[in-house]
């Protein structure tokens, strides 16, 4: 069942994560949905504070469920959609935590005069979640203009979208929506065993060389499988993996760069009906499907 | 006896004491009347330099309310404090030497990066702006809005004394401001002709003439003046 | 290896189960979190050996860096085997340093302030200074 949902960007989507956002709206519009953003929305406050007695933490993300909650109201929904993974996790644990916590919620409530009660009833999705559950990979395999024939993709997952285990959106260790998604796509899905490793997070700001070890040990297996790209749904993990992958270029310890990009970008290009200026950004996508009979 | 017109008096609280003073007074006039002469905290007197901002509770009300003290008057019960002035992280900037980059605010300002949007600088805000707002704005780089709703401030200071981020909310207005200003505003060709006009020496002969003339050619001059 | 018991140490044990609401003793030592964790070659001290230290009352965990390097992932709470929350701990312990006004970053400091690039996603910026700043 498709319908237009309530969408929250947050900050790295509206910044450095630009493209993600721009590809995605694009694919939704193809698949014949929108995705409105909120009217007014605040950071989610990343990363979900874990201590017991700390409330000022939720603020933020509470203020977007609540822009949500009146948004919903229009749209005759209670779903709010967001592309980054960091914002799903927060958002969610959250609302998890208002769940199992009414007197916290209610707490929150009576601190925000200004705004209206949050309620509780948001349900949080991803974009992933929507393709897969809503549209589903049969339904987007019917709409593919480029088959993906013979690229072969290493679909990168993160921490933030499946720990921890009360939020998981897919299986927290064999996780496959990404893959089936690509599949559809045409695409040749990569197993990668370090698929659900963490890439460092913000130790790139605290301890560069604590993210260059998992950005290692994460592609070098990659590579070693041949992929040709990284495909991942976060855009810190995006940094990460270019940004570490260059400085090990650097030292030695890779000798080539693998492109890691998002998923909606992926799919812009195999579903747009006239796609020839999204394959000039794209050149390392376009001279392998031409290497490998995909164009 | 003619009964005298009675200005009905109200009771308010000034450094803890408590004075009656005419209702319909200021809160600044009301403390004058009290007795106390201001050294600081004054300045405009007419709600645009922010120089006067006050913190009061009423009566038998737990919250903290907030007001200039030249253009809010009096209440029964007013619990009131001046501030003389925020301590406020101001930081030192070149304008030639910053862009409009979406980290641009973030840059001057980290301490932006720590709002839990709590929404405490919005409540205190006596010119009712929407703080919160832009000082979200300002995290993302949308530099626009930040200058537009943030264009009221009068830099009172209250803001920054509430925030539990320690953020100083007015600065990176006025930095988001000038930025917008300089960088993203369209500019003023009319009034950049006019400025390089002057600069090219167009009304040095007319200036010089009248320097030159007496005070009696200068009154019948005045007196012959074209009124439109 | 030499343990220092103390009694703001063992303040320090019931301070860390308060703040992060886990029970510090269901652990028994499997190492399970330290195997997984993606950052453990950057850290002083393994995480199995800090919980360790918080058992025993040995205020010398709060000076490894253990918890500062730690990337808040949560796959040590997934693998543990006894359902310990091994991260909320390590944000325990960073807590009972921030509180006592010891922060990690200063975000005015040259070396933070050459980090904040163009290219740098903001998400990483927001949640250092969270993680490291009271």
């Amino acid at each position: 069942m498709v319908m237009d949902y309530p969408y929250y960007p947050g900050c790295t989507l509206k910044t450095t994560g630009k493209k993600d956002e721009e590809a995605a709206l694009e694919v939704a519009k193809l698949l014949g949905f929108e995705l409105k953003e909120l009217p007014t929305w605040t950071c989610c406050g990343v990363v979900y504070n874990l201590t017991s007695d700390v409330m000022a933490d939720h603020l933020s993300a509470t203020r977007t469920l609540i822009r949500a909650q009146e948004m919903g109201r229009e749209l005759n929904t209670n779903k709010l959609v967001t592309l980054c993974s960091m914002c799903y996790n927060v958002l969610k644990q959250v609302n998890l935590m208002y769940k199992n916590n009414p007197d916290k919620l209610k707490n929150v409530n009576l601190f925000m005069d200004t705004e209206e009660d949050y309620l509780g009833n948001i349900e949080i999705l991803h974009f992933l979640e929507v393709l897969y559950n809503d549209i589903g990979p049969e339904k987007i395999r019917e709409k593919v203009k480029t088959p993906l024939k013979g690229l072969k993709v290493d679909p990168y997952y993160g921490c933030m979208l499946l720990r921890p285990k009360t939020i998981a959106f897919d299986n927290q260790d064999a996780p496959h929506i990404m893959g089936d998604l690509l599949s559809a796509l045409g695409a040749t899905v990569i197993e990668n065993p370090m698929t659900v490793e963490c890439c460092g997070a913000h130790q790139i700001i605290t301890n560069k060389n604590a993210v260059l070890s998992c950005v290692e040990r994460i592609v070098t297996i990659s590579q070693k499988k041949g992929s040709d790209v990284i495909v991942t749904p976060c855009p810190l993990c995006q940094y990460n993996l270019t940004t570490g992958q260059k400085a090990l270029l650097e030292k030695g310890k890779i000798n080539h760069m693998t492109p890691v990009i998002y998923l909606s970008e992926l799919m812009r290009i195999s579903l747009a009906e006239n796609n020839e200026n999204y394959l000039k950004d794209y050149s390392f996508i376009k001279d392998k499907l031409q290497e490998r009979g995909g164009l | 006896m003619a009964e005298k017109n009675q200005i009905p008096l109200v009771s308010v609280f000034i450094m803890g004491k408590e004075y009656k003073v005419p209702s319909g007074l200021t809160l600044m006039k009301a403390m004058e009347y009290a007795g106390y002469r201001y050294t600081r905290g004054a300045g405009c007197r007419a709600g645009f330099c922010g120089a006067c901002a006050t913190i009061y509770r009423l009566k038998n009300d737990y919250k903290l309310k907030s007001a200039l003290a030249c253009q809010t008057t009096v209440t029964d019960g007013m619990y009131l404090v001046q501030l003389p002035f925020t301590p406020a992280n101001k930081q030192k900037y070149d304008m030639e030497k910053l862009n409009v980059a979406h980290n641009a605010l973030l840059k001057e300002y980290p301490e932006i990066a720590r709002c839990i949007s709590c929404n405490s600088c919005t409540k205190v805000c006596p010119q009712e702006l929407k703080v919160m707002d832009y000082v979200q704005a300002s995290l993302r780089g949308d530099i626009e809005k930040a200058a537009n709703l943030s264009f009221d401030c009068v830099q009172c200071g209250l803001c920054a004394f509430r925030c539990p981020a320690e953020i100083t909310q007015y600065h990176v207005g006025q930095l988001a401001r000038r930025l917008y200003g300089k960088f993203v505003a369209p500019k003023a060709m009319h009034t950049e002709d006019a400025v390089n006009k002057v600069n090219s020496g167009i009304t040095k002969q007319e200036i010089s003439k009248l320097k030159s003339m007496g005070l009696a050619e200068i009154k019948d001059l005045y007196k012959k003046r074209s009124i439109e | 290896m030499v343990f220092t018991v103390s009694e703001k140490g063992l303040e320090l044990r019931k301070t860390v189960e308060e703040i992060s609401g886990e029970n510090i003793f269901k652990c028994y030592q499997c190492g399970k979190c330290s195997a997984t964790c993606p950052v453990v070659d950057s850290m002083d001290m393994a995480p199995n050996k800090i919980i360790r230290l918080v058992q025993i009352g040995d205020l010398d965990v709060l000076e490894q860096n253990t918890f500062w390097v730690c990337a808040a992932c949560f796959t040590c709470s997934a693998r543990c085997p006894r359902s310990v929350d091994i991260a909320k701990i390590m944000e325990g312990l960073r807590n009972v340093k921030l509180r006592n006004r010891q922060d990690f970053i200063n975000i005015y400091s040259k070396e933070f302030i050459e980090k904040l690039i163009e290219e740098i996603p903001q998400m990483a910026i927001v949640s250092a200074i969270k993680k490291g700043v009271w």
